[in-house]
Protein backbone atom coordinates (compact mmCIF):
# COMPACT_ATOMS: atom_id res chain seq x y z
CA UNK A 1 0.00 0.00 0.00
CA UNK A 2 3.07 1.95 -1.06
CA UNK A 3 1.05 4.15 -3.26
CA UNK A 4 0.21 7.80 -2.67
CA UNK A 5 -3.17 9.18 -3.28
CA UNK A 6 -3.55 11.91 -5.71
CA UNK A 7 -5.92 14.51 -5.77
CA UNK A 8 -7.99 13.30 -8.37
CA UNK A 9 -8.19 9.90 -5.91
CA UNK A 10 -9.58 12.51 -3.06
CA UNK A 11 -12.35 14.32 -5.96
CA UNK A 12 -13.57 10.96 -7.02
CA UNK A 13 -13.66 9.48 -3.42
CA UNK A 14 -15.44 13.27 -2.29
CA UNK A 15 -17.92 12.65 -5.05
CA UNK A 16 -18.64 9.36 -4.35
CA UNK A 17 -18.97 10.36 -0.67
CA UNK A 18 -21.34 13.24 -1.88
CA UNK A 19 -19.04 15.69 -0.14
CA UNK A 20 -18.45 18.85 -2.09
CA UNK A 21 -15.14 20.29 -1.56
CA UNK A 22 -13.22 23.48 -2.78
CA UNK A 23 -9.57 23.33 -4.69
CA UNK A 24 -8.21 24.16 -1.31
CA UNK A 25 -9.79 21.46 0.58
CA UNK A 26 -9.34 19.19 -2.37
CA UNK A 27 -5.51 20.17 -2.14
CA UNK A 28 -5.34 20.18 2.01
CA UNK A 29 -7.78 16.51 2.37
CA UNK A 30 -5.19 15.01 -0.08
CA UNK A 31 -1.79 15.89 2.33
CA UNK A 32 -3.82 15.19 5.16
CA UNK A 33 -4.97 11.41 3.66
CA UNK A 34 -1.97 10.57 2.58
CA UNK A 35 -0.36 11.18 5.55
CA UNK A 36 -2.70 9.15 7.55
CA UNK A 37 -2.26 6.16 5.35
CA UNK A 38 1.09 6.13 5.58
CA UNK A 39 0.34 6.17 9.26
CA UNK A 40 -2.62 2.72 8.31
CA UNK A 41 0.68 1.06 6.56
CA UNK A 42 2.26 -0.44 9.25
CA UNK A 43 -0.44 -2.69 9.70
CA UNK A 44 0.38 -4.26 6.59
CA UNK A 45 3.56 -5.87 7.97
CA UNK A 46 1.82 -7.83 10.57
CA UNK A 47 0.68 -11.46 9.53
CA UNK A 48 -2.88 -11.58 10.67
CA UNK A 49 -4.28 -13.81 8.55
CA UNK A 50 -4.50 -16.78 11.24
CA UNK A 51 -5.23 -15.16 14.10
CA UNK A 52 -8.63 -16.83 16.02
CA UNK A 53 -11.24 -14.47 15.75
CA UNK A 54 -11.70 -13.60 19.90
CA UNK A 55 -15.75 -13.10 20.79
CA UNK A 56 -15.87 -11.11 24.03
CA UNK A 57 -19.51 -12.49 24.58
CA UNK A 58 -18.55 -16.29 24.56
CA UNK A 59 -22.41 -16.98 23.77
CA UNK A 60 -23.23 -20.76 23.31
CA UNK A 61 -26.60 -19.40 20.72
CA UNK A 62 -27.53 -16.44 18.17
CA UNK A 63 -29.11 -13.80 20.06
CA UNK A 64 -31.65 -13.00 17.75
CA UNK A 65 -35.53 -11.26 17.66
CA UNK A 66 -38.72 -12.40 16.50
CA UNK A 67 -39.89 -11.34 13.13
CA UNK A 68 -42.31 -8.97 13.46
CA UNK A 69 -44.34 -6.00 13.05
CA UNK A 70 -44.44 -3.86 15.95
CA UNK A 71 -47.29 -0.99 16.80
CA UNK A 72 -45.64 2.15 17.08
CA UNK A 73 -47.60 4.52 18.65
CA UNK A 74 -48.41 8.38 16.74
CA UNK A 75 -46.30 10.88 18.35
CA UNK A 76 -43.00 8.71 17.25
CA UNK A 77 -44.81 8.85 13.17
CA UNK A 78 -45.33 12.61 13.70
CA UNK A 79 -41.99 13.28 15.21
CA UNK A 80 -40.45 11.68 12.25
CA UNK A 81 -42.58 13.27 9.79
CA UNK A 82 -42.26 17.26 11.46
CA UNK A 83 -37.98 16.36 10.81
CA UNK A 84 -38.83 15.90 6.96
CA UNK A 85 -37.54 19.22 5.21
CA UNK A 86 -40.06 19.32 2.90
CA UNK A 87 -43.27 17.32 2.55
CA UNK A 88 -47.19 17.01 0.95
CA UNK A 89 -49.59 15.69 2.56
CA UNK A 90 -48.37 12.85 4.54
CA UNK A 91 -45.08 11.98 2.26
CA UNK A 92 -41.76 13.26 2.13
CA UNK A 93 -41.10 15.60 -1.07
CA UNK A 94 -37.68 15.10 -2.66
CA UNK A 95 -36.42 15.84 -6.54
CA UNK A 96 -36.92 14.12 -9.04
CA UNK A 97 -34.76 10.86 -8.36
CA UNK A 98 -35.58 8.87 -11.71
CA UNK A 99 -35.60 11.65 -15.26
CA UNK A 100 -38.93 10.68 -17.50
CA UNK B 1 -22.39 12.23 46.62
CA UNK B 2 -25.74 10.73 45.29
CA UNK B 3 -25.97 8.37 48.53
CA UNK B 4 -26.05 11.59 50.79
CA UNK B 5 -28.09 13.36 48.16
CA UNK B 6 -30.44 10.94 48.74
CA UNK B 7 -30.11 11.07 52.67
CA UNK B 8 -30.98 14.57 52.39
CA UNK B 9 -33.83 13.92 49.82
CA UNK B 10 -35.82 11.61 52.33
CA UNK B 11 -34.99 13.18 55.42
CA UNK B 12 -36.62 16.63 53.78
CA UNK B 13 -33.38 18.53 54.74
CA UNK B 14 -33.40 19.40 51.06
CA UNK B 15 -36.14 19.09 48.35
CA UNK B 16 -35.60 17.86 44.90
CA UNK B 17 -37.11 21.51 43.36
CA UNK B 18 -34.17 23.34 45.91
CA UNK B 19 -31.33 21.14 44.87
CA UNK B 20 -32.38 21.39 40.48
CA UNK B 21 -32.62 25.14 41.38
CA UNK B 22 -28.97 24.98 42.86
CA UNK B 23 -27.64 23.43 39.77
CA UNK B 24 -29.35 25.40 36.91
CA UNK B 25 -28.03 28.57 39.05
CA UNK B 26 -24.82 27.83 38.50
CA UNK B 27 -25.64 26.47 35.18
CA UNK B 28 -26.72 30.21 34.39
CA UNK B 29 -23.59 31.85 35.94
CA UNK B 30 -20.69 29.84 34.38
CA UNK B 31 -22.11 28.13 31.22
CA UNK B 32 -21.58 31.61 29.04
CA UNK B 33 -17.73 31.33 29.94
CA UNK B 34 -17.88 27.72 29.42
CA UNK B 35 -20.22 26.40 27.26
CA UNK B 36 -20.94 23.44 28.71
CA UNK B 37 -24.76 23.12 27.71
CA UNK B 38 -26.10 23.17 24.50
CA UNK B 39 -29.58 23.48 25.34
CA UNK B 40 -30.65 23.84 29.55
CA UNK B 41 -34.55 22.53 30.24
CA UNK B 42 -35.23 24.53 33.42
CA UNK B 43 -38.98 24.35 33.16
CA UNK B 44 -38.96 20.38 32.73
CA UNK B 45 -36.43 20.19 35.28
CA UNK B 46 -38.52 21.86 37.87
CA UNK B 47 -41.25 20.02 36.95
CA UNK B 48 -39.91 16.54 37.18
CA UNK B 49 -38.45 17.62 40.29
CA UNK B 50 -41.66 18.68 41.99
CA UNK B 51 -43.21 15.25 40.68
CA UNK B 52 -40.45 13.65 43.29
CA UNK B 53 -41.43 16.03 46.06
CA UNK B 54 -44.79 15.28 46.17
CA UNK B 55 -44.25 11.57 46.19
CA UNK B 56 -41.55 11.90 49.21
CA UNK B 57 -43.99 14.52 50.85
CA UNK B 58 -46.62 11.60 50.53
CA UNK B 59 -44.40 9.13 52.23
CA UNK B 60 -43.51 7.04 48.80
CA UNK B 61 -40.35 5.33 48.47
CA UNK B 62 -37.68 6.84 45.83
CA UNK B 63 -34.98 5.31 44.34
CA UNK B 64 -30.90 6.36 44.27
CA UNK B 65 -31.46 8.73 41.31
CA UNK B 66 -35.12 9.78 41.85
CA UNK B 67 -34.61 13.76 42.24
CA UNK B 68 -31.00 13.83 41.48
CA UNK B 69 -30.12 16.47 38.35
CA UNK B 70 -27.98 15.22 35.94
CA UNK B 71 -26.59 15.77 32.17
CA UNK B 72 -26.68 14.23 28.89
CA UNK B 73 -24.27 14.37 26.09
CA UNK B 74 -25.97 16.05 22.63
CA UNK B 75 -26.18 12.80 20.92
CA UNK B 76 -28.14 11.06 23.36
CA UNK B 77 -31.81 10.89 21.78
CA UNK B 78 -34.20 12.64 24.47
CA UNK B 79 -38.14 12.63 22.84
CA UNK B 80 -39.13 16.10 21.18
CA UNK B 81 -35.81 17.75 22.19
CA UNK B 82 -33.42 18.85 19.99
CA UNK B 83 -30.19 16.99 19.25
CA UNK B 84 -27.62 18.37 17.01
CA UNK B 85 -24.61 15.91 18.03
CA UNK B 86 -22.44 19.62 18.06
CA UNK B 87 -23.24 19.81 14.13
CA UNK B 88 -24.66 22.12 12.04
CA UNK B 89 -26.83 19.39 9.74
CA UNK B 90 -28.48 18.48 12.94
CA UNK B 91 -29.48 21.97 14.22
CA UNK B 92 -32.99 22.02 14.31
CA UNK B 93 -33.25 17.92 14.37
CA UNK B 94 -35.94 17.01 16.91
CA UNK B 95 -35.34 13.52 18.28
CA UNK B 96 -38.60 11.77 17.86
CA UNK B 97 -37.93 8.81 20.48
CA UNK B 98 -35.89 8.53 23.63
CA UNK B 99 -32.27 6.66 23.82
CA UNK B 100 -32.96 3.42 25.42
CA UNK B 101 -30.83 4.90 28.77
CA UNK B 102 -32.36 8.02 28.74
CA UNK B 103 -36.08 5.95 28.59
CA UNK B 104 -34.58 3.71 31.84
CA UNK B 105 -33.62 7.12 33.58
CA UNK B 106 -36.50 9.17 33.38
CA UNK B 107 -38.76 5.83 34.81
CA UNK B 108 -35.66 6.13 37.83
CA UNK B 109 -37.15 9.84 38.54
CA UNK B 110 -33.64 11.21 37.52
CA UNK B 111 -33.87 15.03 36.63
CA UNK B 112 -32.65 15.87 33.30
CA UNK B 113 -30.92 20.10 32.92
CA UNK B 114 -30.03 19.83 29.37
CA UNK B 115 -27.48 18.29 27.11
CA UNK B 116 -23.79 19.14 26.95
CA UNK B 117 -21.32 20.29 24.23
CA UNK B 118 -19.43 17.96 22.09
CA UNK B 119 -17.26 17.49 19.07
CA UNK B 120 -18.96 16.76 15.89
CA UNK B 121 -20.30 14.08 16.10
CA UNK B 122 -18.15 12.91 18.89
CA UNK B 123 -14.80 13.04 16.50
CA UNK B 124 -12.17 14.74 18.42
CA UNK B 125 -10.62 15.26 22.01
CA UNK B 126 -10.89 18.44 23.21
CA UNK B 127 -14.65 19.55 21.76
CA UNK B 128 -12.66 22.48 19.06
CA UNK B 129 -14.46 20.24 16.23
CA UNK B 130 -17.96 21.13 17.68
CA UNK B 131 -19.79 23.45 15.32
CA UNK B 132 -21.06 25.57 18.89
CA UNK B 133 -17.84 26.40 19.93
CA UNK B 134 -15.30 25.13 22.03
CA UNK B 135 -16.04 24.19 25.88
CA UNK B 136 -13.57 25.13 28.33
CA UNK B 137 -11.86 23.55 31.07
CA UNK B 138 -13.11 24.93 34.61
CA UNK B 139 -9.45 24.67 35.78
CA UNK B 140 -8.07 26.72 33.16
CA UNK B 141 -9.99 28.15 30.67
CA UNK B 142 -7.39 29.09 28.62
CA UNK B 143 -7.11 25.07 28.19
CA UNK B 144 -9.41 22.63 26.40
CA UNK B 145 -12.38 20.47 28.75
CA UNK B 146 -10.88 17.46 26.42
CA UNK B 147 -13.39 15.50 24.41
CA UNK B 148 -15.45 14.22 22.57
CA UNK B 149 -17.28 14.68 25.77
CA UNK B 150 -15.62 17.52 26.99
CA UNK B 151 -18.76 19.23 28.20
CA UNK B 152 -20.56 16.36 30.40
CA UNK B 153 -17.00 16.22 31.96
CA UNK B 154 -17.01 20.06 32.53
CA UNK B 155 -20.37 19.94 33.94
CA UNK B 156 -19.84 17.46 36.46
CA UNK B 157 -16.06 19.12 37.20
CA UNK B 158 -17.66 22.56 37.60
CA UNK B 159 -21.09 21.50 39.67
CA UNK B 160 -23.59 22.10 36.84
CA UNK B 161 -24.98 18.77 37.35
CA UNK B 162 -24.49 16.06 40.21
CA UNK B 163 -23.69 13.39 36.98
CA UNK B 164 -23.73 13.14 33.73
CA UNK B 165 -23.42 10.69 30.22
CA UNK B 166 -20.85 10.86 27.78
CA UNK B 167 -20.10 8.29 24.61
CA UNK B 168 -16.56 6.78 24.89
CA UNK B 169 -15.53 5.53 20.91
CA UNK B 170 -11.51 6.08 21.53
CA UNK B 171 -11.50 7.88 24.93
CA UNK B 172 -14.01 10.36 24.65
CA UNK B 173 -15.37 9.44 28.02
CA UNK B 174 -12.18 9.17 29.77
CA UNK B 175 -10.06 11.87 28.07
CA UNK B 176 -12.29 14.52 29.28
CA UNK B 177 -12.45 12.84 32.67
CA UNK B 178 -8.53 13.24 33.00
CA UNK B 179 -8.29 16.43 31.54
CA UNK B 180 -11.32 18.19 33.97
CA UNK B 181 -10.48 15.86 37.21
CA UNK B 182 -13.38 13.54 37.31
CA UNK B 183 -14.24 9.98 37.41
CA UNK B 184 -15.37 8.65 33.87
CA UNK B 185 -15.95 5.22 32.80
CA UNK B 186 -16.54 3.32 29.70
CA UNK B 187 -17.78 -0.39 29.97
CA UNK B 188 -17.49 -3.49 28.05
CA UNK B 189 -18.59 -3.18 24.72
CA UNK B 190 -22.16 -4.52 25.04
CA UNK B 191 -23.23 -3.55 28.72
CA UNK B 192 -25.26 -0.44 27.34
CA UNK B 193 -27.43 -0.03 24.91
CA UNK B 194 -26.31 2.52 21.98
CA UNK B 195 -30.24 2.88 20.55
CA UNK B 196 -30.72 6.53 20.38
CA UNK B 197 -27.11 7.51 20.85
CA UNK B 198 -26.01 8.87 17.21
CA UNK B 199 -23.55 6.52 15.93
CA UNK B 200 -20.27 7.74 15.10
CA UNK B 201 -18.67 3.95 14.79
CA UNK B 202 -20.58 1.50 15.70
CA UNK B 203 -18.21 -1.51 17.20
CA UNK B 204 -16.57 0.80 19.27
CA UNK B 205 -19.54 3.29 20.52
CA UNK B 206 -20.08 2.55 23.84
CA UNK B 207 -21.93 5.09 26.86
CA UNK B 208 -21.04 5.76 30.13
CA UNK B 209 -21.32 7.70 33.02
CA UNK B 210 -18.98 11.18 34.41
CA UNK B 211 -18.71 11.30 38.40
CA UNK B 212 -17.46 13.06 41.23
CA UNK B 213 -16.40 9.68 43.12
CA UNK B 214 -16.51 5.84 41.99
CA UNK B 215 -19.72 4.76 44.51
CA UNK B 216 -21.64 7.59 42.16
CA UNK B 217 -20.31 5.52 38.94
CA UNK B 218 -21.18 2.11 40.46
CA UNK B 219 -25.10 3.34 41.18
CA UNK B 220 -25.09 4.70 37.88
CA UNK B 221 -24.04 1.86 36.02
CA UNK B 222 -26.29 -0.39 37.35
CA UNK B 223 -29.10 2.14 36.41
CA UNK B 224 -28.33 2.10 32.87
CA UNK B 225 -26.88 -1.36 32.02
CA UNK B 226 -28.89 -4.08 30.45
CA UNK B 227 -30.24 -5.63 27.49
CA UNK B 228 -32.20 -3.90 24.73
CA UNK B 229 -33.84 -5.91 22.02
CA UNK B 230 -32.94 -2.34 19.52
CA UNK B 231 -29.18 -3.31 20.09
CA UNK B 232 -28.52 -6.98 19.39
CA UNK B 233 -25.04 -6.45 20.75
CA UNK B 234 -26.03 -5.85 24.45
CA UNK B 235 -26.22 -8.80 26.77
CA UNK B 236 -28.25 -9.80 29.82
CA UNK B 237 -25.89 -9.85 32.56
CA UNK B 238 -26.77 -9.43 36.42
CA UNK B 239 -25.31 -6.58 37.63
CA UNK B 240 -25.29 -4.65 41.08
CA UNK B 241 -22.23 -2.64 41.16
CA UNK B 242 -23.13 -0.59 44.18
CA UNK B 243 -24.19 -3.60 46.66
CA UNK B 244 -20.62 -5.21 45.64
CA UNK B 245 -18.44 -2.26 45.82
CA UNK B 246 -16.16 -2.28 47.89
CA UNK B 247 -12.26 -1.09 48.42
CA UNK B 248 -9.32 -3.40 46.86
CA UNK B 249 -5.44 -3.86 46.88
CA UNK B 250 -4.30 -5.92 48.58
CA UNK B 251 -3.29 -9.40 46.78
CA UNK B 252 -4.34 -7.73 43.42
CA UNK B 253 -2.57 -8.16 40.41
CA UNK B 254 -1.62 -4.89 38.65
CA UNK B 255 0.02 -4.70 35.15
CA UNK B 256 1.68 -1.81 34.41
CA UNK B 257 2.05 -1.04 30.64
CA UNK B 258 5.85 -0.09 29.97
CA UNK B 259 4.52 1.20 26.29
CA UNK B 260 2.79 4.65 27.70
CA UNK B 261 5.07 5.22 31.17
CA UNK B 262 8.10 5.74 28.11
CA UNK B 263 8.98 9.11 26.51
CA UNK B 264 5.23 9.53 25.48
CA UNK B 265 4.54 10.92 28.69
CA UNK B 266 4.51 13.95 30.37
CA UNK B 267 7.49 13.85 33.09
CA UNK B 268 4.91 15.36 35.80
CA UNK B 269 2.32 12.67 34.69
CA UNK B 270 4.76 9.58 35.03
CA UNK B 271 5.59 10.85 38.35
CA UNK B 272 2.38 10.99 39.79
CA UNK B 273 1.33 7.45 38.08
CA UNK B 274 4.55 6.43 39.82
CA UNK B 275 3.45 7.67 43.39
CA UNK B 276 -0.06 5.31 42.35
CA UNK B 277 1.82 2.19 41.63
CA UNK B 278 4.37 2.63 44.82
CA UNK B 279 1.10 3.07 47.19
CA UNK B 280 -0.16 0.08 45.72
CA UNK B 281 2.76 -1.72 46.05
CA UNK B 282 3.10 -0.58 49.70
CA UNK B 283 -0.46 -1.92 50.50
CA UNK B 284 -0.32 -5.35 49.14
CA UNK B 285 -0.54 -5.45 45.18
CA UNK B 286 1.47 -6.85 42.79
CA UNK B 287 2.81 -5.00 40.43
CA UNK B 288 4.25 -6.58 37.66
CA UNK B 289 6.04 -4.41 34.29
CA UNK B 290 3.78 -5.68 31.33
CA UNK B 291 4.01 -5.47 27.40
CA UNK B 292 1.17 -6.31 24.93
CA UNK B 293 2.69 -7.31 21.62
CA UNK B 294 0.75 -5.26 18.57
CA UNK B 295 -0.94 -2.68 20.95
CA UNK B 296 1.19 0.28 19.16
CA UNK B 297 -0.60 -0.91 16.03
CA UNK B 298 -3.90 -0.05 18.06
CA UNK B 299 -4.39 3.84 17.05
CA UNK B 300 -3.76 2.88 13.42
CA UNK B 301 -6.43 -0.12 13.36
CA UNK B 302 -8.28 2.06 15.33
CA UNK B 303 -8.53 5.36 12.52
CA UNK B 304 -9.16 2.97 9.89
CA UNK B 305 -11.55 1.28 11.49
CA UNK B 306 -13.72 4.11 12.81
CA UNK B 307 -13.42 6.35 9.42
CA UNK B 308 -14.57 3.13 7.72
CA UNK B 309 -17.73 3.18 10.16
CA UNK B 310 -18.01 6.67 9.67
CA UNK B 311 -18.31 6.91 5.98
CA UNK B 312 -21.02 4.49 5.96
CA UNK B 313 -22.84 5.76 9.32
CA UNK B 314 -22.78 9.27 8.35
CA UNK B 315 -24.15 8.76 4.66
CA UNK B 316 -27.94 9.43 5.92
CA UNK B 317 -26.81 13.09 6.72
CA UNK B 318 -27.53 14.10 3.01
CA UNK B 319 -30.66 16.53 3.71
CA UNK B 320 -33.57 14.02 2.57
CA UNK B 321 -35.35 12.65 5.44
CA UNK B 322 -34.05 15.06 8.56
CA UNK B 323 -31.37 18.03 9.01
CA UNK B 324 -31.02 20.64 7.11
CA UNK B 325 -31.76 20.60 3.42
CA UNK B 326 -30.26 22.89 0.72
CA UNK B 327 -32.69 23.39 -2.14
CA UNK B 328 -31.10 22.64 -5.65
CA UNK B 329 -31.82 22.31 -9.21
CA UNK B 330 -31.07 18.28 -8.90
CA UNK B 331 -30.97 15.84 -6.11
CA UNK B 332 -27.63 15.09 -6.87
CA UNK B 333 -26.73 18.61 -5.80
CA UNK B 334 -29.61 18.84 -2.70
CA UNK B 335 -26.76 16.10 -1.48
CA UNK B 336 -23.70 17.76 -2.25
CA UNK B 337 -24.96 21.18 -0.74
CA UNK B 338 -26.88 20.48 2.29
CA UNK B 339 -23.40 18.09 3.29
CA UNK B 340 -21.43 20.86 2.71
CA UNK B 341 -23.00 23.35 4.58
CA UNK B 342 -24.16 21.07 7.51
CA UNK B 343 -20.65 18.95 7.60
CA UNK B 344 -17.52 20.48 9.80
CA UNK B 345 -13.73 19.44 8.64
CA UNK B 346 -13.01 16.88 10.57
CA UNK B 347 -16.01 14.42 9.64
CA UNK B 348 -15.53 15.37 6.22
CA UNK B 349 -12.06 14.22 6.30
CA UNK B 350 -13.01 11.11 8.04
CA UNK B 351 -16.07 10.01 5.51
CA UNK B 352 -13.65 10.66 2.46
CA UNK B 353 -10.78 8.50 4.07
CA UNK B 354 -13.40 5.88 5.11
CA UNK B 355 -14.54 5.91 1.55
CA UNK B 356 -11.56 5.19 0.28
CA UNK B 357 -10.36 2.74 2.49
CA UNK B 358 -13.92 0.90 1.79
CA UNK B 359 -13.56 1.27 -2.01
CA UNK B 360 -12.99 -1.56 -4.16
CA UNK B 361 -9.59 -2.80 -4.20
CA UNK B 362 -8.61 -1.43 -1.24
CA UNK B 363 -11.00 -3.39 1.29
CA UNK B 364 -9.17 -6.22 1.92
CA UNK B 365 -5.89 -4.54 2.39
CA UNK B 366 -7.63 -1.82 4.67
CA UNK B 367 -10.83 -2.90 6.37
CA UNK B 368 -10.12 -6.21 6.79
CA UNK B 369 -6.58 -5.80 7.58
CA UNK B 370 -7.67 -3.74 10.70
CA UNK B 371 -10.47 -6.51 11.79
CA UNK B 372 -7.92 -9.07 11.95
CA UNK B 373 -5.33 -6.60 13.57
CA UNK B 374 -8.20 -6.22 15.93
CA UNK B 375 -8.36 -9.65 17.28
CA UNK B 376 -4.25 -10.15 17.15
CA UNK B 377 -4.67 -7.51 19.74
CA UNK B 378 -7.45 -8.65 21.72
CA UNK B 379 -6.47 -12.29 21.76
CA UNK B 380 -3.36 -10.25 23.30
CA UNK B 381 -5.26 -8.37 25.83
CA UNK B 382 -6.54 -12.26 26.86
CA UNK B 383 -3.20 -13.64 27.12
CA UNK B 384 -2.12 -10.71 29.57
CA UNK B 385 -5.35 -10.44 31.89
CA UNK B 386 -4.50 -14.24 32.40
CA UNK B 387 -2.14 -13.16 35.05
CA UNK B 388 -2.97 -9.89 35.62
CA UNK B 389 -5.80 -8.42 36.58
CA UNK B 390 -6.37 -5.85 35.70
CA UNK B 391 -3.85 -2.93 33.79
CA UNK B 392 -2.65 0.50 34.57
CA UNK B 393 -1.84 3.46 32.46
CA UNK B 394 -1.89 7.10 32.43
CA UNK B 395 -5.30 7.87 30.88
CA UNK B 396 -3.67 11.15 29.00
CA UNK B 397 0.03 11.55 27.95
CA UNK B 398 -0.31 15.13 30.06
CA UNK B 399 -2.31 17.76 31.31
CA UNK B 400 -5.15 19.04 29.07
CA UNK B 401 -3.79 21.12 26.52
CA UNK B 402 -4.16 24.84 25.18
CA UNK B 403 -7.19 26.00 23.10
CA UNK B 404 -6.14 26.25 19.60
CA UNK B 405 -2.60 24.10 20.34
CA UNK B 406 -3.18 20.59 18.21
CA UNK B 407 -6.05 22.32 16.02
CA UNK B 408 -3.51 22.51 13.16
CA UNK B 409 -2.45 19.07 12.64
CA UNK B 410 -5.20 16.31 12.55
CA UNK B 411 -2.73 13.03 12.82
CA UNK B 412 -0.96 14.75 15.86
CA UNK B 413 -3.91 15.27 17.70
CA UNK B 414 -4.86 11.71 16.50
CA UNK B 415 -1.83 10.16 18.97
CA UNK B 416 -2.69 12.11 21.98
CA UNK B 417 -5.55 9.19 21.95
CA UNK B 418 -2.37 6.46 22.48
CA UNK B 419 -3.47 4.86 26.12
CA UNK B 420 -7.34 5.00 25.75
CA UNK B 421 -7.71 3.94 22.25
CA UNK B 422 -6.28 -0.16 22.49
CA UNK B 423 -9.77 -0.42 25.13
CA UNK B 424 -12.38 0.37 22.62
CA UNK B 425 -10.06 -1.67 19.80
CA UNK B 426 -10.01 -4.68 22.42
CA UNK B 427 -13.75 -4.08 23.55
CA UNK B 428 -12.63 -3.79 27.68
CA UNK B 429 -14.40 -1.90 30.64
CA UNK B 430 -11.65 0.92 31.83
CA UNK B 431 -12.14 3.71 34.45
CA UNK B 432 -10.62 7.26 34.53
CA UNK B 433 -10.11 8.39 38.19
CA UNK B 434 -7.95 11.58 39.44
CA UNK B 435 -3.86 10.50 40.25
CA UNK B 436 -2.92 14.56 41.19
CA UNK B 437 -2.11 17.77 39.82
CA UNK B 438 0.21 18.99 37.80
CA UNK B 439 1.61 22.53 38.75
CA UNK B 440 1.81 24.49 34.99
CA UNK B 441 2.15 28.48 35.48
CA UNK B 442 0.12 28.75 39.11
CA UNK B 443 -2.86 26.02 37.69
CA UNK B 444 -3.49 22.63 39.03
CA UNK B 445 -3.86 20.60 35.73
CA UNK B 446 -5.78 17.26 37.12
CA UNK B 447 -4.17 14.03 35.98
CA UNK B 448 -6.28 11.21 35.21
CA UNK B 449 -5.17 7.27 35.91
CA UNK B 450 -6.79 4.57 34.05
CA UNK B 451 -7.87 1.05 34.65
CA UNK B 452 -8.84 -1.31 32.49
CA UNK B 453 -9.94 -5.00 33.74
CA UNK B 454 -10.97 -8.13 31.61
CA UNK B 455 -14.12 -8.31 29.81
CA UNK B 456 -17.42 -7.59 32.10
CA UNK B 457 -14.95 -7.17 35.10
CA UNK B 458 -16.31 -3.66 35.54
CA UNK B 459 -16.80 -4.65 39.32
CA UNK B 460 -12.94 -5.60 39.92
CA UNK B 461 -12.29 -2.26 38.13
CA UNK B 462 -14.86 -0.50 40.36
CA UNK B 463 -13.22 -2.05 43.61
CA UNK B 464 -9.18 -1.20 42.78
CA UNK B 465 -10.28 2.30 42.10
CA UNK B 466 -12.02 2.72 45.06
CA UNK B 467 -8.97 1.83 46.94
CA UNK B 468 -6.84 4.24 45.05
CA UNK B 469 -9.90 6.76 45.49
CA UNK B 470 -9.63 6.41 49.08
CA UNK B 471 -5.71 7.04 49.57
CA UNK B 472 -6.18 10.38 48.17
Amino acid sequence: MSKKITIEDVKKTAELARIKLTKAEEKRFTKDIDKTLDFFADIQEIKSNKVKRFDHYQLNENQLRTDEVLEKEDSLRNGIKNNFPESKDDYLKVKTVIKK
Amino acid sequence: MIKELHQKLIEGEITSVELTKKYLKQIKKRNPELNTFLDVYEKQALKEAKKVDKKIEAGKEIGLLEGIPYAVKDNFCVKDEIATAGSKILENYKAPYDNFVIKKLKKAGAILLGKTNLDEFAMGTSTENSAFGVTKNPVDTKRVAGGSSGGSAATVADDQAVWSLGSDTGGSIRCPASFCGVVGMKPTYGRVSRSGLIAMASSYDQIGPFTKTVEDTAIILDEICGQDPKDNTTVFKNTNFFNNLKSEIKGKKIGVLKEFMGEDADKEVKKIIQKKINWAKKNGAEVFDIEIPGIKHSLAVYYLMICSEVSSNLARFDGIKYGKRKETKDILNTYLDSREKGLGDEVKRRIILGTYSLSAGYKDAYYKKAQEVRDLIKQNFRKVFEEVDLILTPTMMGPAFKIGEKCDDPLKLYLVDISTVPVNVAMLPAISINAGFSKVKGKNLPIGMQLIGPWWQEQSILNTALAFEKMS
